[in-house]
């Protein structure tokens, strides 16, 4: 043993001799590559496990349906205001012809169509004997 | 307050008049094989503005149909749409919901012609008030039988703010897209 480290001291014989001792249990390569696995593993399962059963969260969106202009590019979309029926209704309305046959003519016709009026007379006999009948 | 909140809903109905809509021409014009030609008996169809299948725009144009398109339903009922041009013309066209689906069907990202698809070329009639306006403006020559080819403009989209929601074209987002980006895309085309 002494022959083997000729130029050394009996101390730094000792010294070298703890650190081969204390170097044997710590396996660097080893212990790297433990740690490596804990680390890779987790990240691994996040991917092969469903995205609802890993701890990663995600903002995927499952759509049922087809979306409208999906080949269109999603830049440059303004918002406006929606169109109004009388400046549509304004257009249509009113007479057109066959530009083959111009006695082919008919008209476009606006329909209003009340909702709820039928009820508003009836609605104001019960209200005012409400409001009467509070007031006396 | 409660009466008064009533009041207020009524009066508001009253103020606005009511739901309003259209009824487009005898559907014997375009399709005359099809539909009887009588006046007693003459078909239109009704377009009702709070009807989520129907979309109208603010030149004339318009669009009607069924919110969604079930392929596996046989339903026969009509596709109807109408594109306004500047000149007081307009192509009212209609189709089988059916031919549609089929066309659909069998296209595979690429252009599908639809059959069966009926289309007339209509005009404003010239009268007293508007003849001067008329002649003053370009004419664009429309065949009653052949599909104009349409200059897009202006590109504009309607959706719901969120996909999930169910449709209602009166909470729906309308969006257009820039003027000059559309042409130069048309352009490249």
């Amino acid at each position: 043993m002494v022959s083997s480290y000729p130029c050394l001291m009996p101390s730094q014989l000792a010294f070298r001799r703890t650190i081969i001792h204390y170097q044997t249990p710590y396996n660097l390569p080893l212990f790297a590559m433990i740690l490596l696995l804990l680390l890779l593993v987790p990240t691994a399962l996040a991917f092969v496990l469903p995205y609802n059963r890993c701890r990663i969260p995600t903002t995927k969106i499952k759509h049922d349906s087809p979306l409208f202009f999906s080949s269109t590019t999603n830049d440059n979309w303004k918002s406006c205001t929606q169109p109004r029926f009388d400046e549509f209704a304004n257009c249509i309305v009113g007479p057109w012809s066959n530009v083959k046959d111009l006695k082919q003519q008919d008209e476009v016709e606006e329909v209003m169509r009340s909702c709820g009026g039928k009820y508003f007379l009836s609605f104001i006999c019960i209200s005012s004997y409400y409001i009467i009948s509070t007031l006396i | 307050m409660y009466i008064i909140i009533l009041y207020y809903f009524n009066f508001d109905i009253i103020y606005k008049g009511a739901v309003q809509g259209i009824r487009e021409l005898p559907l014997s014009l375009i399709s005359p094989e099809e539909y009887t030609t009588t006046k007693e008996e003459e078909q239109r169809m009704y377009h009702n503005r709070a009807d989520g299948g129907f979309v109208y725009f603010d030149d004339g144009s318009y669009t009607s149909g069924a919110e969604k398109l079930d392929i596996t339903s046989s339903n026969d009922s009509l596709l109807m749409t109408s594109l306004s041009f500047s000149n007081r013309h307009r192509i009212w066209m209609t189709v089988n919901n059916h031919d549609v689906l089929q066309a659909l069907d069998n296209c595979n990202n690429e252009e599908q012609q639809i059959l069966n698809l009926k289309m007339l070329a209509l005009k404003r009639p010239f009268s007293a008030s508007i003849v001067e306006e008329y002649t003053n403006t370009a004419t664009i020559k429309l065949s009653a039988t052949q599909i104009p080819i349409v200059n897009w403009k202006q590109m504009q989209r309607v959706r719901m703010p969120n996909p999930t929601q169910a449709w209602s074209l009166a909470r729906a987002k309308w969006e257009k897209q820039d003027e000059r980006k559309v042409s130069m895309k048309k352009m490249k085309q």
